[in-house]
Formats: structure tokens, C-alpha cells, sequence
């Protein structure tokens, strides 16, 4: 069930970043990286999988090459998080990351990509909504967890 | 387990990418069926808030169909009576739809939109609007339709400059300008000739309006010329596009009768051709 809540959350920031808004930021990127910070390795994994399967579906010449760095981005973060995730800070740093080497294997392997001046703009905005969305969350999906966590520990 | 899984998702991964874009598009074509289906919603919504929808469509339909007349005029002025005489087609059958989703990267190369092989689209079927070439149906199935625009690297269209009629292939340079390939730098192209369609190729139909040529200079090679075209259509703004979905030539093609050049071509049958050696 919680796999399926996840699902469908970046299900809807995909709907959200493909219909609705121009110019195009990377939602389902920042939706990705915020799961895979709390989330178990395999959950992760397959969250990776779903994203790059709906980003291929619009993009279908290049299908295949989403799953491949979305879930590569999921596993890297979901491993990187047990060493550095603590603060804020981190997280803004990880997304940026994962966003710019989204960016740069596009550009190498799919040949076009929307200036770097708007990608900038767009990274801007993702960062700017990044850490409300995070808290927003971690309050709804994992609340429930960190009380377990506290009551435990004492 | 989990990093078996990983590393064959990756090997899964590249796999589905380096395939044929023939087996990839058939492979897609049932998971965006449905997960692409809520777009068609998100849009009606959307587009439900625009007002005098209707009247506005129409307009930019008749506007469309009046470029594409005056194109085929403009074609008949610059031939000679043979060509001038023969028939104008009428105007073509456009299907207009709407877009409900740009690719992620660019948001210019591929263009989703809201019709589909219910209202008789096909793979292949040019796509404009009311300034020029937007690009060409490559996959459609009973909901959504996706189109590659001609700023996708994929798409190459036959084209000539309307002024010196030199023909050329045009073809994405970067994501807001269009090369016109093949020219030789001898031929005669100035800054702000129109490059339109040159119906070659048998999937845009002649005269259609692709773009104005914005810079000329000599290849490294000086055997043919780089010519910059700057697209008449602004692709990050368009939000409706129409689909020529009869096949029509903007008039009918100029068929040399035999009689003219009997000097050049008097070839008898059953004589075979000897090369000659000098």
C-alpha cells in the first residue's frame, strides 16, 4: 500500500511537470530523490523504474533511457543517504546532483536540451519548492514512522 | 537482491534503448495508452477556462487553410504556363488537436497530443499550424497521438528556397534554429529568402511554409553552403497544431511529356547502352 501511495504521487508530479506547467522542471526528479532519502533500497528501486517508464512515455524514441538514470539517481541516492543525510543542506546538494547529472546525460546521449539559462531557471524553482515539498513529505509519509522511532528509543 | 535487481534493470535498460525505434514505439504504445489517458482530462479542463474556444479554432482553421491556399498561389506565380494550368487542389482536410504534453527534456521535440486513429490520423501525417511545419505523426493509438517536430534531430524534411527555388534538406541545428543542408555554394540563397516544403519525399505536401533563412555562409569543405533557418513556427508557445490528413500536393506534379525530349532520351528498346571509354 505504501508503494502504491508513492506510485501514485509521482504519478501525479509527472502528470503535473508534463501538462500543466512550462517551462518544465523536474518534479518527478525531486519527487524521486525525496523518497529514495527515506525510503527502503528496493522501494527506491522501483520508484526509479516507474519514474523512467512515465518520462519515456513521452519521450518514446529515447524509452529506456530514463529507467536507466532515474533508477540509477534512486539507488545512488537511497545508498548515499545512510552517509550524509542529516541536514537540509544535504538534501538541496543531493537534488542538485541528481538534477545535473539528469541534465548532462541528456545532453550527451539524446543530443538536445533546453538551454543551460532556462535549465538554471528551472533548478532555481525546483530548489525553491524543494524544501517545503520535503517537509511536506516526510509529514505525510513518514510521521508515523518517526514517532515508531522515538517511542522505541526510549 | 536488491542490487541484482538494479543491475538488471540497468541491463534491461540500455537493452530497451538501443533498440529500433520500430519495436520501441509498439512497445509503448499500451502504457501510454493509459497512463497518458488523464492528460486528456487535465486539457479538457484547461481548456474549458479559455473563452470563445470555438470561434477561435475556426478562425485559426480558416486561417491555416487560406495560408495553405495562398502558398499554392504563390507556387503557381513562380512556375511556367504548363504548371499554371494545371489544377489547384482544393483545400486539404485538417484535423485539429490539441497538446497535452511536451517531452521532459526539451519540451519541443516531441509533442503529445489529444487525437488519435479514432479521428483517422496516421503514422506519417504532416503536422502545422498557422505559421508553418510543426513536424510529423510518428505513433498514434486511440487516445493520444505523438509528434515529432522538426527541431527533433530524428526529422528531416525536403525543402527549397521559395525565391531561387534551390532545393536543400532541412534538418534541426539547435533547439531554436533549423539548418538547411545540401545547398551548393554556388547556388543563390540570401538572408530572409522563405524555405518552405518541396513535396519530395512524399510526406509534406509542396509550399508549406517552414521558416526564413537568417544566415548564409560557406562550408568548411566550399562545396556546399550552411544556411540557418530560423522557424516561422515558435514551438515553445503553440498549444494547437492541425493535421493534414488527406494526402494532396499543392498542385499537380509537372509530368514531362516524352515528345519534349526525344533529342535528350532517344534511347531504343532493346538496345543495351555501351559505356564509352575515352
Amino acid at each position: 500500500m505504501k508503494l502504491i501511495f508513492r506510485l501514485v504521487v509521482l504519478y501525479l508530479l509527472f502528470l503535473i511537470q508534463t501538462a500543466v506547467i512550462r517551462p518544465q522542471l523536474d518534479l518527478v526528479v525531486l519527487g524521486l530523490v525525496i523518497f529514495c532519502l527515506h525510503d527502503t533500497l528496493m522501494f527506491s528501486i522501483i520508484l526509479g523504474v516507474w519514474c523512467g517508464i512515465l518520462l519515456g512515455l513521452v519521450n518514446p524514441l529515447h524509452f529506456g533511457f530514463h529507467i536507466i538514470v532515474l533508477s540509477f539517481i534512486a539507488y545512488a541516492c537511497n545508498n548515499i543517504r545512510r552517509f550524509i543525510y542529516k541536514y537540509k543542506s544535504y538534501f538541496i546538494g543531493i537534488l542538485i546532483i541528481a538534477i545535473l547529472f539528469k541534465y548532462i546525460l541528456s545532453l550527451i546521449f539524446l543530443g538536445a536540451q533546453q538551454s543551460f539559462v532556462s535549465w538554471i531557471l528551472a533548478t532555481l524553482i525546483i530548489l525553491l519548492i524543494a524544501i517545503p515539498l520535503e517537509n511536506l513529505t516526510v509529514n505525510v509519509f513518514y510521521k508515523q514512522w518517526k514517532m515508531q522511532v522515538t517511542e522505541n528509543s526510549y | 537482491m536488491a542490487k541484482r535487481i538494479f543491475i538488471f534493470i540497468l541491463a534491461l535498460g540500455f537493452v530497451i534503448f538501443f533498440l529500433p525505434s520500430k519495436i520501441k514505439l509498439p512497445i509503448t504504445k499500451y502504457p501510454r495508452f493509459i497512463l497518458l489517458y488523464p492528460l486528456n482530462g487535465i486539457n479538457q479542463v484547461l481548456s474549458n477556462l479559455k473563452t470563445h474556444r470555438k470561434d477561435f479554432q475556426y478562425l485559426q482553421e480558416l486561417t491555416t487553410q487560406l495560408k495553405i491556399e495562398n502558398a499554392q498561389l504563390r507556387e503557381k506565380v513562380f512556375k511556367n504556363h504548363e504548371i499554371a494550368n494545371s489544377p489547384v487542389l482544393v483545400n486539404s482536410d485538417l484535423v485539429s488537436a490539441n497538446i497535452i504534453a511536451r517531452d521532459n527534456e526539451t519540451g519541443v521535440k516531441f509533442l503529445t497530443i489529444d487525437k488519435s486513429n479514432r479521428n483517422n490520423l496516421a503514422i506519417n501525417m504532416p503536422v502545422i499550424n498557422v505559421n508553418g511545419v510543426i513536424g510529423k505523426i510518428i505513433e498514434t493509438n486511440n487516445n493520444q497521438s505523438i509528434i515529432e517536430t522538426a527541431l527533433s534531430p530524428g526529422l528531416k524534411i525536403s525543402a527549397l528556397d521559395q525565391r531561387s527555388r534551390v532545393n536543400g534538406i532541412i534538418e534541426y541545428s539547435d533547439l531554436s534554429n533549423l539548418r538547411f543542408k545540401y545547398a551548393f555554394s554556388e547556388s543563390d540563397i540570401q538572408i530572409g529568402d522563405t524555405i518552405s516544403t518541396s513535396g519530395l519525399g512524399g510526406i509534406f505536401p509542396r509550399g508549406l511554409v517552414i521558416g526564413i533563412v537568417m544566415r548564409t555562409q560557406l562550408d568548411p569543405t566550399h562545396f556546399f553552403q550552411y544556411v540557418e533557418v530560423k522557424p516561422s513556427v515558435n514551438f515553445n508557445t503553440i498549444d494547437q497544431v492541425f493535421i493534414i490528413t488527406s494526402k494532396i500536393s499543392l498542385y499537380e506534379e509537372y509530368i514531362p511529356k516524352a515528345s519534349q525530349y526525344d533529342d535528350l532520351y532517344n534511347l531504343k528498346a532493346g538496345i543495351p547502352m555501351t559505356p564509352r571509354i575515352r
